[in-house]
């Protein structure tokens, strides 16, 4: 009769429950490792403390060369939709603390189920400083990693240029779908302020939207005399009772008010954008799918 | 420089017909609850295959076959198929396809994953020139799940019958996921086949042309394959490529010739000559 040894069982049972976050790691860092321009890769948020959950998302931090810094942030979007079928575009976020780069969230199927994927894009020389900054996990680094001489001038002027740039009709909405699915596990972990400040950030979104889309040239003008110039027209008047309706739902939302102000973000999106929408027909069916 | 104006002489795709693939009768709704349970309870291990014509995730288990197994997937002509181990667990499936009474060859479940892709090719090129058809019921499915061919995407609906012939240039997509589940008969030619696919159709709904591609969107995705063999993923350059016909209504083989034009202008002739071998394998089976 073979016995099992209790230590071998419980690594066993401890490798059956793994998080499927690990395992999605694993392939981002096989992924990213394999290019040349890229110097470390660092983990940080809930996976680096240990403190993580099933719906904890992925956060890692990229650390590239300077001078293939803007190829490489071109090119992410399209790495990550490729080789980890991510559902949506990815959104620059807007929520991450400055840490010298850019960042971005990515909703990817992970067995069976939408995984978020935050990466921020670092330039070579600030990891170590993140790493310190937030407590981070360096998890790769590249042989000669600061053999490339600092020069951080053209990333700042290329990460301030996209961060100051108005997001566009398509960057708004799926800046909403974004939130509304960070929204979803706030409300699953009882983390009601943080509810509370995503819930308005979607709410902005929309505003967003309507303004680029209705009045682009005056994007920039947030909520100033939205009343009065949006509303100058029946389409416009329907996108502002459509916020209000948003306005007005609970600020920490329900699950059922958010459900609602889903249907009421793509019921509007369809009203100011619909070429986007259409362009996006396939990834929302799949967003949607996951949402219900 | 990756070229993109080499292969503008190449003929677009001929308007598609009910020849290459059709729409064909429904089965029950109940059946095909029954049938859905079974095929998302009973499957186990199954088998990647046929690794040159996929992306990864694209995976199948035989229900008939010639050795009863039903992790022996690669199909031959076979005319005299049994039920595998996996069939007989099936029992709706089971009692359907003996209902049909087709003259089988080869059945099987396949899966494709979302993100995963059968890239263009033709089948049936290792097999006898007897005359045969593959029959699809999907099970289960997602709008982002399609066919395409001749520049067309056919997304095949759960729950009816779809017959392909699959010797005319085609690929498969499952752009966002969840999983596609289809049942995969091949069957000769036979009287109950010929009653089966009798009102043979192609539903509106279920087909959309595909918009050529313009020079400048050609030119725009070479770059942007170009950008990412440079920062050292050749072989998402190469897939991102390979995406393109569920894009864009290409000519037959197009993308196999911009892997092959990348490669190239990298200075990697034998890579260049790798990728139009395997274009010849892909849509001819004739291996280079």
């Amino acid at each position: 009769m073979s016995i099992t040894r209790p230590s071998s069982a419980l690594e066993e049972l401890a490798s059956a429950n793994r998080p499927g976050q690990l395992d999605l790691l694993d392939r981002l860092v096989a992924l990213l490792s394999a290019s040349p321009a890229v110097t470390h890769l660092l983990v940080r948020g809930s996976l680096a403390y240990g403190t993580s959950d099933r719906l904890s998302d992925v956060d890692l931090v990229i650390g590239v060369q300077p001078s293939r810094y803007g190829a490489y942030a071109s090119a992410l979007d399209t790495l990550v939709r490729i080789e980890l079928g991510a559902i949506l575009p990815g959104w620059l976020d807007r929520i991450v603390p400055s840490m010298g780069g850019l960042g971005s969230v990515h909703l990817v199927e992970h067995r069976g189920h939408l995984q978020q994927l935050d990466l921020y894009l670092a330039p070579a020389a600030r990891v170590v400083d993140i790493a310190d900054l937030t407590r981070g996990y360096i998890v790769y680094t590249a042989p000669g990693a600061a053999a490339e001489p600092r020069d951080d001038c053209a990333v700042e002027t290329f990460v301030r240029e996209r961060l100051a740039a108005e997001p566009t009709c398509g960057e708004a909405f799926i800046e909403a779908l974004v939130l509304a699915f960070m929204l979803r596990k706030r409300l699953l972990r009882r983390q009601y302020m943080m509810a509370y400040a995503e819930y308005h950030m979607l709410v902005t979104a929309v505003r967003s939207l309507i303004r680029t889309a209705l009045q682009p040239d005056r994007a920039a003008y947030g909520w100033y005399h939205l009343e009065d110039e949006i509303g100058a027209s029946n389409l416009g008047r329907t996108c502002l009772n459509d916020l209000t309706t948003l306005m007005d739902a609970p600020p920490v939302p329900t699950p059922a008010s958010l459900t609602r102000a889903l249907e009421v973000v793509v019921a509007l999106a369809r009203r100011v954008a619909p070429e986007i929408v259409d362009g996006l027909a396939l990834d929302l069916d799949a967003y949607l799918h996951h949402m219900a | 420089m990756i070229r993109t104006d080499l292969h503008d002489t190449t003929a677009p795709p001929a308007p598609l017909s009910t020849d290459q693939v059709a729409c064909l009768s429904a089965i029950d709704d109940a059946l095909l609850d029954r049938l859905r349970h079974e095929v998302l309870t009973v499957p186990t291990d199954w088998q990647l295959s046929y690794g040159a014509y996929q992306s990864g995730g694209w995976a199948t288990l035989s229900l008939l076959n010639g050795s009863g197994e039903p992790a022996d997937v690669t199909i031959t002509d076979c005319s005299q198929p049994v039920a595998t181990s996996l069939l007989k667990r099936m029992p709706a499936t089971q009692a359907l396809l003996a209902d049909l009474d087709l003259t089988y060859m080869w059945v099987r479940l396949a899966r494709l994953e979302g993100n995963a892709f059968l890239w263009e090719h033709r089948d049936y090129t290792e097999l006898s020139a007897r005359e045969r058809y593959r029959l699809h019921l999907p099970i289960c499915t997602n709008s982002s799940a399609y066919l395409v061919t001749a520049g067309t995407a056919v997304h095949m609906t759960a729950g009816r019958w779809w017959r392909l012939t699959p010797t005319y240039a085609h690929g498969v997509c499952n752009l966002r996921g969840p999983a596609r589940l289809h049942l995969i008969a091949d069957c000769y030619a036979s009287d109950a086949l010929s009653r089966l696919t009798r009102a043979a159709e192609l539903p509106k709904a279920a087909i959309r042309p595909l918009p050529g591609a313009t020079a400048d969107d050609l030119a725009r995705h070479a770059h942007e394959a170009e950008r990412l063999a440079i920062l050292g993923w050749a072989e998402v350059a190469e897939r991102s490529l390979l995406q393109l016909p569920y894009r864009y209504a290409l000519p037959e083989g197009h993308a196999y010739d911009m892997i092959s034009d990348l490669h190239a202008g990298l200075g990697d002739a034998p890579t260049a000559a790798a990728w139009q071998a395997k274009k010849t394998l892909m849509l001819t089976g004739v291996a280079a």
